[in-house]
């Protein structure tokens, strides 16, 4: 198997979250992990920089961010733009950043 | 550009929030303007050596994380506080000392997300060199964020066997997340001890830099965090140490 497929195995077999936690990108291997850690560092990600990181194809990045968006580990900050003549409505590519999961609450006496 | 300087430890008792205080004293004392976000916020602390008291604290990171304010309305300019003549600037981002607001996050949670976004903010409007941030000991969830957002990642450690067990655990997630600057502080040296071959044994054990072997300090007790030793005691052995910290993690 290639860079590619591994990848996409690995984001194939993940379980679906509800946002990641730092953990989970922990568990993550290489180049995927550092990848992830890399846009929670510095920000989301377009998606051909996202292939650049991961050292793979631009079809491939596609799926790839695709599967983790499907699974809850990255969203979309925005698919569209509008363009500059506010005319028609352009589709460019989508900018991903890592959800990052909400610390949960643990029940605890109220009156604490 | 700013850096972000994380001061964890594996085992709570270490010395972190004295460390990180006197590491703020000393990058402010070059003239750097410094950030200090307590993040330790099941049990903080590092306000009292910036001599804050709770009653000043109009808002807090609790209040932030909660959507209460924005994260710089929490900082609060603890420079004209310190002893001596520092032309840099110190800002402190306590978190709630009040019993309710601690209970408050264990019940309720916060968004991690939130967290991450306030440390650039506060980078941001605050216009930083540098961002230190204490961190709650071991590993959770605003620990992890921390160390993966770090430029610099100091870990505090005495010359103890708990502590070495749970500082390799530390180090192994670090380099898991390819933290570009790693350094060891072995803290609360006995006096009895060989500094040097404390220093070797601790690179030895885990293949990486050790900034300073500081010993057990009388001094530093007696202030007994009601102060920053380096700013209380510019000419002491231990002092000089602190900084050599300072120009490994901010050069």
């Amino acid at each position: 198997m290639n860079r590619s497929q591994l990848i996409i195995q690995e984001v194939s077999r993940c379980p679906a979250v509800d946002g990641a936690t730092m953990a989970d990108i922990l568990a993550f291997s290489e180049p995927l992990r550092l990848t992830l850690k890399h846009m929670v560092r510095n920000g989301p990600l377009p998606v051909d920089q996202f292939a650049e990181h991961l050292e793979v194809d631009l079809d491939a990045a596609r799926i790839i961010a695709q599967r983790l968006l499907e699974n809850g580990y990255l969203e979309k900050v925005y698919a569209d733009q509008i363009d500059e003549t506010n005319e028609t409505v352009q589709a460019y590519s989508p900018i991903y950043r890592v959800a990052l999961a909400p610390l949960r609450g643990r029940p605890i006496p109220d009156d604490l | 550009m700013s850096k972000i300087v994380s001061i964890h430890s594996f085992r709570g008792g270490t010395g972190k929030s004295n460390t990180t205080a006197n590491l703020a004293a000393l990058l402010a004392a070059r003239g750097l303007r410094v950030g200090v976000v307590d993040t330790d916020i099941m049990s903080p602390g590092i306000h009292v050596l910036f001599g804050v008291d709770e009653s000043e604290m109009v808002h807090s990171l609790n209040d932030y994380l909660w959507g209460e304010c924005n994260v710089e309305d929490a900082a609060i300019d603890v420079t004209p506080r310190l002893t001596g003549s520092i032309p840099g600037k110190i800002y402190l981002i306590p978190s709630s000392m009040k019993t309710g607001d601690i209970a408050r996050v264990l019940r309720e949670g916060y968004d991690v997300g939130l967290l991450n976004d306030g440390y650039q903010r506060l980078i941001q409007k605050l216009s930083l060199d540098a961002l230190l941030i204490d961190t709650h000991p071991g590993l959770n969830e605003e620990t992890l964020l921390s160390i993966a957002i770090s430029d610099v990642l100091a870990i505090v450690m005495r010359p103890d066997s708990q502590d070495y067990q749970g500082t390799a655990v530390t180090v192994e997630v670090a380099r898991k997340l390819d933290v570009p600057l790693l350094l060891l502080i072995v803290n609360k040296t006995p006096q009895v001890f060989d500094s040097q071959m404390v220093k070797q044994r601790v690179e030895k054990t885990f293949g990486c830099e050790v900034a300073a072997v500081l010993p057990h300090s009388d001094e530093m007790m007696t202030l007994a965090s009601e102060g920053i030793f380096v700013l209380r005691y510019p000419d002491h052995p231990m002092t000089g140490m602190l900084k050599q910290v300072a120009q490994r993690a901010l050069p």
